[in-house]
């Protein structure tokens, strides 16, 4: 390696070593866990069903299914929570030091009188970290999609809604990974110090993440599974119950009254009370799995689009020499 | 007061910079003579720091412009040119001497690595050692090693002594010394330590309250002025002799009936002065002593940047 890509490497590569030496490790233990879970699953032809409980998924041997969640569950929360939390900790090890130390300590004033200039000395060092951030985060990502995708949105099991999947893998985690280590970077360059930028960094991160997962589901209208008359409603499966159900009256429009027409000793059937109140229908309102991938594809948007702006920003301040 | 056959180094025309509302260095023009070592002087917050990031292009100014070699400070051109030691002679302390060398050559196209060896094997200092764990005085050397390393014509450095004890501060100028006449690199130094700095430099640059307050050659300068001292005129408010243009005067005090004054001409006549012509050190006292302030009061500076 020649010149500020050195500089980089020779600066970031315990931190490249420590970080590959893990995921090796991650990537040893899924493949060996999952490698039991598949013979589990083929040794016992078990039958994988989607849904939530012994009506939906009839047929499927649930003392079988039990074991199968209660001896993977763990690890892959385990594994989900270490994906998760891994934008943090990219952010407070790895962005904040990147220029926060630099400034903290006067080392870039040795840098930047040298005869390679501030454009390839960001480059280079921002460069490298961005590519061990997304690779480290796609590999951690893949492994927790890959372990849980046989028992996923299974009986009690981890649904893909559930924050330690949802947050762990796919585009976003990924995404969440580069806006980590942007946020950390452009903290460690506006407070120029390395440890009040790493505690910026975690409370800006976690405290985004905790608006993403408090208002995922308004970003999109959840789809009305809608029952005809008294007709037993469609089985949640694999969706994400908004837990509103209601009724539709003759005029088509839902009544969101779960308790229009309850259930007891001595009251009229569903069938009966609902001709008397006029409905002629059901709804129970979900979001399908299949909007997991727009929920993913709206959160890597606004992860990619806040990693730019501040990236945009980290390059106005370098360029202004607004430093010291 | 710039001798105009002797190529420029620095040029600074109405350069300023601004920090926040404190004026830092203001509306100041010099020029530093190329081939020649330049001692920068001024009292805290005088807005030396603030020359030498501006002349690194660390710094961008606020007003005003400042060329090495006709070059804008911090372009390719101007950085392969300079060479830096910030005041806290910033090394990497997880970095190995050896690392930190290698530092310099990845880092530098024209990069004189035997030189660089040489400096740091004259002070005995293994390659393998971490930077952290080397002392005030090896850690200079190895900061002026990368300097050196650089092959600059441009050496800037800002309080390379300080903090460092009276054998090694002697041992490190000796080595600045030693490289600089071997190249005639054009040196600023800027020191406290007035004593050190007048048997090396050639022309001084006196900043105060972040302007010019003195520059020029130094054996000049010492000639231009007078130290007279005698019995303080009781006729006079303030001692001096009536006859005195009172703007030449740089400084005066008044002990008991003993007046000493730094002027910059002539001595007043009469055989009751006894004249002098004053070391750089003296007049640099006289300068930083006196009361009297540049153009535009700014106000009492905090610390420099």
């Amino acid at each position: 390696m020649k010149g500020s890509l050195w500089l980089a490497w020779r600066q970031q590569r315990a931190l490249v070593l420590t970080g590959a030496a893990l995921l090796l490790a991650c990537v040893a233990w899924v493949a060996f866990q999952r490698a039991d879970m598949m013979s589990f699953i083929d040794a016992h032809h078990f039958k994988v069903c989607k849904g939530w409980d012994s009506e939906e998924c009839a047929g499927t041997d649930l003392e079988q299914a039990q074991r199968l969640l209660s001896d993977n569950d763990d690890g892959i929360v385990a594994l989900g929570t270490l994906s998760a939390a891994l934008p943090v900790i990219i952010g407070i090890f790895w962005g904040a030091p990147l220029l926060g130390r630099e400034l903290e300590s006067g080392t870039w004033k040795l840098a930047l009188t040298q005869g390679v200039g501030l454009r390839r000395w960001f480059t280079a060092r921002f460069g490298l970290a961005v590519l061990c951030s997304v690779l480290g985060s796609a590999v951690l990502a893949a492994l927790v999609a890959w372990w849980w995708s046989p028992i996923s949105n299974m009986l009690d099991g981890l649904y893909w809604h559930d924050g330690y999947i949802f947050n762990a893998t796919g585009p976003a985690a990924v995404a969440c990974a580069l806006f980590g280590l942007t946020a950390g970077t452009a903290a460690g360059l506006l407070i120029r110090r390395t440890l009040p930028a790493m505690g910026v960094v975690l409370g800006v991160v976690v405290g985004l993440r905790f608006l993403l997962n408090t208002f995922r589901s308004s970003w999109i209208e959840p789809t009305a599974r809608i029952s005809q008359g008294d007709a037993p409603r469609e089985n949640v499966r694999s969706a994400w119950s908004t837990g509103e159900f209601g009724f539709i009256d003759g005029a088509g429009r839902k009544r969101p009254i779960a308790d229009a027409c309850p259930w007891g000793e001595g009251l009229p059937d569903l069938k009966t009370c609902m001709a008397q109140k006029g409905f002629v229908g059901r709804y129970h309102k979900v979001y399908p799995s299949s909007d997991f991938w727009v929920f993913q594809w709206i959160e890597t948007a606004i992860f990619l689009g806040l990693a730019a702006v501040l990236f945009a920003l980290i390059c106005v301040v370098l360029r202004r020499r607004a430093v010291i | 007061m710039t001798d105009p056959t002797v190529p420029t180094a620095l040029r600074a025309t109405g350069l300023g910079r601004r920090f926040r509302s404190r004026w830092a260095l203001r509306d100041c023009a010099f020029t530093v003579p190329a081939g020649k070592i330049t001692a920068l002087v001024g009292p805290n917050g005088a807005g030396k720091s603030t020359l030498f990031h501006l002349a690194t292009g660390l710094l961008h100014p606020t007003t005003g412009e400042l060329s090495v070699f006709g070059a804008t400070p911090g372009s390719d051109e101007a950085r392969a040119r300079t060479a830096f030691l910030a005041q806290d002679k910033p090394l990497y302390p997880r970095f190995t001497v050896g690392d930190t060398l290698r530092f310099g050559r990845e880092l530098n196209d024209d990069w004189d690595q035997a030189a660089a060896e040489r400096i740091v094997r004259a002070g005995d200092i293994p390659f393998d050692t971490r930077i952290g764990t080397l002392s005030q005085g090896q850690a200079t050397r190895v900061a002026l090693a990368v300097a050196f390393g650089k092959r600059p014509e441009l050496l800037l450095l800002d309080e390379p002594l300080a903090d460092l004890d009276p054998l090694v501060r002697i041992e490190a100028m000796g080595l600045v010394m030693e490289e600089v006449a071997e190249r005639g690199t054009t040196v600023v130094i800027s020191s406290h330590i007035l004593s050190e700095l007048e048997s090396v430099c050639d022309h001084v640059l006196l900043l105060k309250h972040g302007g010019v307050r003195l520059d020029g050659d130094v054996q000049r300068l010492c000639e231009d002025h007078v130290r007279f001292t005698g019995l303080a005129d009781a006729s006079t408010g303030d001692g001096l002799p009536a006859g005195l243009d009172r703007g030449t005067v740089v400084e005066a005090t008044v002990t008991g009936r003993q007046l000493t004054a730094f002027v910059r001409g002539t001595a007043p006549t009469g055989d009751h002065w006894i004249t002098e012509t004053p070391s750089l050190e003296e007049l640099l006292l006289a300068y930083l002593r006196s009361d009297d302030r540049p153009t535009e009061d700014t106000g009492r500076d905090g610390a420099a940047a």
